[in-house]
């Protein structure tokens, strides 16, 4: 596994590393996550999921959604995150090695379990979980990578100006996605890959489809602490401008200045 | 905007078959004997589509934690009798002859070892035995009673709605071979397509299997799609509901043109239309 700062749990936040001298082995950057389920649901039936590697370059954040119609989404969900960190650099031949990965974790922790299970939970494990997922991997040279099947989303904000990866349309995540299956590498869908460059000040943000159409639609400002942050995203789900579904964002932000 | 509301927990759907068990359903589907084929009756062919879809909606509500109650179900079989087909254990009665679908999967009739063709791990098909659920068998005797069975099914869903006011509509799916012979089934489906919950009127969709050799005439828009002079296929289609917007992405997905006047009902369905439809027909808005 991989040494990582955060993963999921309901909102956190992760120290950054603001380096001397604005030396990039040493990532000045400050992360901030918020995921939290559908309402209705529990913390423990959240399927979305998130991983975020930052103690040394290359930078990588990951985000997942399991399928609510597929069983042990939230296991291969966090198997999909927990490997696509871990890589060194995201390109179609890592992102299928990280998948396959997570195909053997995920298949691996349901053979370990013993308890009998109904013919429906049979048929589940034998069907495989469903999920999309997007990574993000800054280098040190101020090159990054992002990687993606469905409709999570990918933000990079720069001196008031935004960028959106691979969706812009709030209206596109009406749609069926794409999705990775834990069982099968048959048929799987190729990610979509994007190339581009960050510097000081950057911010990207990760996140998963309901959050990402609220994000296009509306264009919040959102606060830098998981409190408001979190708050927030609560706050537009009650006003029903965030549809009811897990929500998962995460935050990058890269430090101005060498501190 | 009606038929939109989440389907969940809390605020659960409700799917209701009625299926024709008269004695016509002995036959087989159009075209079989002509050809020769030792093909199954029309009653065999339903009851393992039903089961096998029984099966795809516990399986859509199943997690590892065990089955989610985002659906009730019922099945009504009319022919010798007017009747639901499968009842609950007393303690899990609503009174609306519905069961829970955690409580239908918990209640199979018997598991039948079937041969399945499945996906392993590297992606490659192999035929493996497989545990199946049935519910239900084929019966098939006497005449039609379309209309007792739409009066029960909406007894069901008047008695399902008092308790469930702002969930996504029932939907009520018939399928027969036959013309009522028990009165005008239009008057009936106009009385169960009265009942609405905040989220609309209920949804009662038809497919009639076919006796001949014509193709079948799928998600009809339009009257003059009918046959000319065919007033059993005109009732029927004044009978169906229009597709809610869910069901008609869930159409396009199978490549099948639809637009806002597109209802509910099949005509000299075969059994890959039935399966087709059934799919659609059970394809409310998102579970959450």
């Amino acid at each position: 596994m991989p040494a990582e700062d955060l993963s999921n749990d309901d909102s956190a936040h992760g120290p950054s590393n603001d380096s001397a001298d604005g030396d990039r082995s040493d990532p000045p950057v400050d992360v901030v996550a918020v995921s939290i389920p559908k309402q209705g649901s529990t913390s423990d039936e959240n399927e979305d999921a998130f991983a975020v590697h930052t103690d040394t370059f290359p930078i990588g954040v990951a985000v997942a959604d399991g399928a609510t119609e597929s069983a042990y989404s939230r296991l291969w969900a966090s198997c999909l995150t927990r490997r696509m960190v871990e890589v060194n650099d995201l390109t179609e031949t890592s992102w299928a090695t990280s998948v396959d990965a997570a195909r053997k974790d995920w298949s691996a922790i349901l053979a370990d379990d013993p308890t009998p299970v109904p013919w429906y939970v049979e048929e589940k494990r034998r069907e495989g979980a469903f999920a999309t997922c997007l990574a993000l991997m800054l280098h040190a040279d101020g090159a990054y990578s992002a990687s993606s099947v469905g409709d999570c989303m990918l933000i990079q904000e720069r001196a008031g100006e935004r960028h959106t990866w691979p969706v812009d349309d709030p209206d596109a995540f009406s749609h069926r996605p794409d999705l990775l299956n834990s069982r099968s590498s048959k048929a799987s869908p190729n990610p979509e890959m994007h190339h581009g460059t960050w510097r000081r000040g950057d911010v990207f943000i990760l996140a998963t489809d309901a959050v990402a159409a609220w994000l296009l639609d509306a264009s919040p400002d959102l606060p830098d602490d998981p409190g408001p942050l979190r708050a927030r995203v609560a706050a537009a789900r009650e006003n029903g401008v965030l549809r009811n579904d897990d929500a998962t964002l995460v935050r990058i932000q890269v430090a101005a200045t060498p501190s | 905007m009606p038929y939109s509301a989440e389907i969940s927990r809390q605020q659960p759907t409700a799917f209701l078959f009625l299926l024709d068990q008269s004695a016509s359903m002995q036959d087989t589907f159009g075209g079989a004997k002509a050809k020769g084929d030792a093909a199954p009756s029309k009653a065999r062919v339903l009851a393992d589509t039903v089961n096998r879809l029984l099966q795809n909606l516990v399986l859509r509500c199943a997690k590892e934690e065990g089955v989610r109650d985002y659906f009730d179900v019922g099945i009504i079989g009319y022919g010798e009798r007017v009747q639901h087909l499968i009842t609950p254990a007393d303690e899990y009665d609503t009174g609306t002859g519905l069961i829970r679908i955690s409580h239908l999967a918990e209640r199979p009739r018997r598991m039948e070892e079937r041969v399945k063709t499945t996906t392993d791990d590297e992606g490659e098909e192999q035929e493996r035995r497989v545990k199946t659920p049935i519910w239900f068998d084929p019966h098939a005797k006497n005449g039609t009673p379309m209309c007792q069975a739409l009066d029960l099914a909406a007894q069901s869903v008047r008695t399902w709605i008092d308790e469930h006011p702002s969930s996504f509509p029932p939907v009520v799916l018939n399928v027969t071979d036959g013309e009522a012979t028990d009165g005008d089934p239009l008057r009936y489906a106009q009385q169960l397509r009265s009942f609405a919950t905040d989220d609309g009127e209920v949804l009662l969709f038809n497919v009639h299997l076919s006796e001949s050799e014509e193709p079948a005439l799928l998600l009809p828009s339009d009257r003059s799609e009918l046959p000319h002079d065919d007033e059993y296929a005109e009732t029927l289609f004044q009978m169906s509901s229009t597709l809610p917007f869910s069901m008609r992405a869930a159409a396009e997905q199978e490549g099948l043109h639809v637009d806002l006047d597109t209802r509910g009902f099949v005509f000299n369905a075969d059994p890959v239309s039935l399966v087709t439809f059934l799919e659609i027909g059970t394809r409310p808005s998102t579970l959450r």
